[in-house]
């Protein structure tokens, strides 16, 4: 039956060439975006919640979890106060605490962060499946003015190995104050993470401390300056950092560590599971997640229902053709299978396009998406995502199909072999 | 003795139980290579009458037997396969699949129906089988085979359309009305071929028209009188 059906069905789309590329068109388009957006998607999630990882549990002021897990990990926001020194090392010592890093933030460079930390940061400091961050150029901090800048910074910026940098005070955009006597120089450049670590200066603790030592309350203090010389031979010790990364010695230390900062004495400090805390934002944000998705799933909807109208319109003016083949020997089932492929082909088809669409659109799309939102998508074969997508694609057309075919069925059925014109 | 091509007894139908009869019809027998011409004015019931042969329709009344087998005792579905076999059937215009060439729609009834693929297997492939009816309709199937069908004219498309209803030798030939839309020379050609190539596959021909000249071309015939006096 299908070799009888399948050519004629063929032909018979041929010649209605205009209205069935139409078709063809918003069918494959609407395949492209369902495939892209659940791409992207999925991406973005997955990107998401590699953003850290390795860390146990990430130590802050007391504030709220996200708020928290923003400032530390996705540089947005600020602290609203900080962790003092004493702490820090009060925490450090705590019995099931393997490993920390102490961050700072608080000050920018051209619109990226700075952020303080020490050594440990470049050893401990992971992302994506435990992923070390990688040098690309340079090295780590040698000099107390040394910095250390990310991927994107360093591409955007334009800086190499050895160029001066300073530093604004504060998060504000240029013109604002700024460290100009303490100027710093890259040391190293970080290999691209698709993290936030892609947009952040660092530097070392000791030289925030440095660079803040003739301040007071955020000004510079008049008639008080010291040099970058002189600076260089002072004992610096911070007195507050932001934020804590911190790795325990078993997965169960994590929650005893949580319960022991999070009743911490000296001052109020809030830890949060890293994970747990991803996870949370991320539900904050599948509102607009799952917006998107209803949108494409609706877009597909609506060009299915344009097959159907397509093809139901057409019954019409293939009155006559229906009733030749009836005369030529189709049974009605005939007539109601012809209808049906005619749906498949138009989805097979389109689902082909569409794919090839989505591949050329991800192709075409991939720098944008990493440069405006440090979303790298990589273009690998089709998942087994995007084949459920397109089973089910085609799997609704056909049923789509069965109404059309359905009607001619009835119709061949009831005008018997005459010709009505 | 063979069976007859078409056996009607006491046939009687009409559209819903509270109409007069639109046919009435005491007796018809046809024995096989039989040409029939049936004629009658518009609305006499001469297509009634060919849809209840080609069992579209089911008498109210009376039986009607087609090549031996009585249509009665067919099932929708099998009146269906029956009529792909055994009929070929062509109508006044419009007969061909306006997308597919002239070739392709001589061959439709082979892809439908297995005992026409058949029948013509024995001696020749289809396509072969398709090139000679269209030589015989005195189209040369170099010229027009794979002409579109929408590029002929009237006189040319009906030829066409007889050669697909000879394709496969189906036992029975219906013609409803096919040379209205051809001028009377073409009228005459086109009733030679295919009464020339009904009677060489040893088909029977049922021609129905309004026009009474076409009458001498046939054995037999039948008038079936105005609606009125059917009653």
């Amino acid at each position: 039956m299908i070799t009888t059906l399948l050519p004629l069905a063929l032909k018979s789309l041929l010649n209605r060439q205009i209205t069935a590329s139409l078709t063809l068109a918003t069918l494959s388009l609407s395949v492209m975006l369902i495939l892209g957006v659940e791409r992207i998607r999925n991406e973005a999630k997955e990107s998401f919640a590699n953003t850290i990882s390795g860390t146990d549990v990430i130590v802050g002021a007391r504030s709220g979890s996200v708020q928290l897990l923003l400032y530390s990990v996705f540089r947005v926001g600020n602290a609203t106060s900080n962790i003092s020194w004493r702490s820090y090392k009060k925490i450090k010592e705590w019995k099931d605490v393997a490993w920390t890093v102490p961050i700072s933030l608080g000050d920018s460079h051209r619109g990226y962060r700075v952020l303080g930390t020490t050594r440990s940061y470049f050893d401990h400091y992971r992302f994506g499946y435990k992923q070390n961050l990688q040098f690309s150029n340079g090295t780590h901090f040698n000099d107390l003015f040394d910095a250390v800048i990310g991927w994107d910074a360093a591409k955007t910026l334009g800086y190499k190995v050895g160029d001066p940098l300073i530093v604004q005070h504060g998060l504000g955009d240029e013109g604002f104050l700024d460290h100009k006597d303490k100027p710093f120089r890259v040391s190293g450049i970080l290999a691209k993470t698709g993290t936030p670590v892609d947009r952040t200066i660092h530097v070392s603790l000791r030289a925030i401390e440095a660079i803040h030592i003739d301040w007071r309350s955020g000004a510079p203090v008049q008639g008080l300056k010291i040099d970058a010389d002189q600076v260089r031979k002072m004992k610096l010790l911070p007195r507050e950092i932001t934020a804590i990364f911190l790795g325990t010695k078993s997965r169960f230390g994590a929650f005893s560590t949580q319960r022991y900062i999070n009743t911490f004495s000296g001052e109020p400090l809030l830890a949060i599971l890293p994970g747990v805390a991803l996870h949370e934002l991320w539900t904050l944000m599948s509102t607009a997640e799952v917006a998107l998705s209803t949108i494409s799933v609706l877009v597909v909807a609506s060009s299915i229902l344009g097959m159907l109208t397509m093809l139901l319109a057409s019954l019409n003016e293939r009155r006559r053709e229906m009733a030749i083949l009836r005369a030529v020997g189709a049974r009605p089932v005939h007539i109601f299978a012809l209808l049906i492929i005619e749906a498949l082909t138009l989805a097979i088809a389109a689902s082909i396009v569409g794919t090839f669409l989505f591949y050329i659109a991800l192709f075409i799309s991939q720098p944008f998406f990493d440069a405006h939102f440090g979303l790298f998508i990589t273009i690998q074969p089709p998942s087994d995502l995007d084949a459920i997508i397109l089973i089910s694609f085609i799997s609704f057309s056909t049923i789509a199909g069965a109404l059309p075919g359905w009607r001619a069925y009835r119709e061949s059925l009831k005008n018997g072999l005459s010709i009505k014109t | 003795m063979a069976e007859s091509a078409l056996n009607i007894k006491a046939v009687a139908y009409r559209w819903t139980e509270t109409e007069p009869w639109s046919l009435k019809i005491g007796e018809l027998i046809l024995s096989r290579g039989e040409h029939l011409f049936i004629s009658g004015p518009s609305g006499s019931g001469k297509s009634t009458l060919l849809n209840l042969i080609s069992g579209i329709l089911i008498p109210n009344r009376g039986s009607i037997e087609v090549l031996g087998q009585p249509l009665a005792d067919l099932s929708g579905p099998s009146r269906d396969r029956f009529r792909a076999d055994n009929i070929g059937f062509i109508f006044q215009m419009f007969n061909l699949v306006p997308y597919l060439n002239v070739l392709e729609n001589i061959l439709l009834p082979c892809r439908f129906s297995n005992s026409r693929l058949k029948r013509i297997l024995g001696a020749s492939s289809p396509e072969f089988e398709a090139r000679r009816l269209l030589t015989h309709m005195g189209l040369d199937p170099v010229r027009y085979g794979s002409q579109p069908v929408t590029e002929l004219s009237v006189g040319q498309q009906q030829r066409v359309a007889a050669a697909r209803a000879l394709m496969g030798a189906p036992g029975l030939i219906i013609a409803d009305e096919p040379t209205s839309a051809l001028d009377t020379e073409a009228q005459i050609k086109f009733l030679d071929l295919l009464s020339q190539e009904t009677t060489k596959s040893k088909a029977t021909l049922i021609l129905v028209s309004h026009d009474q000249r076409l009458a001498p071309y046939f054995s037999s015939t039948l008038a079936i009188p105005a609606a009125e006096e059917n009653r």
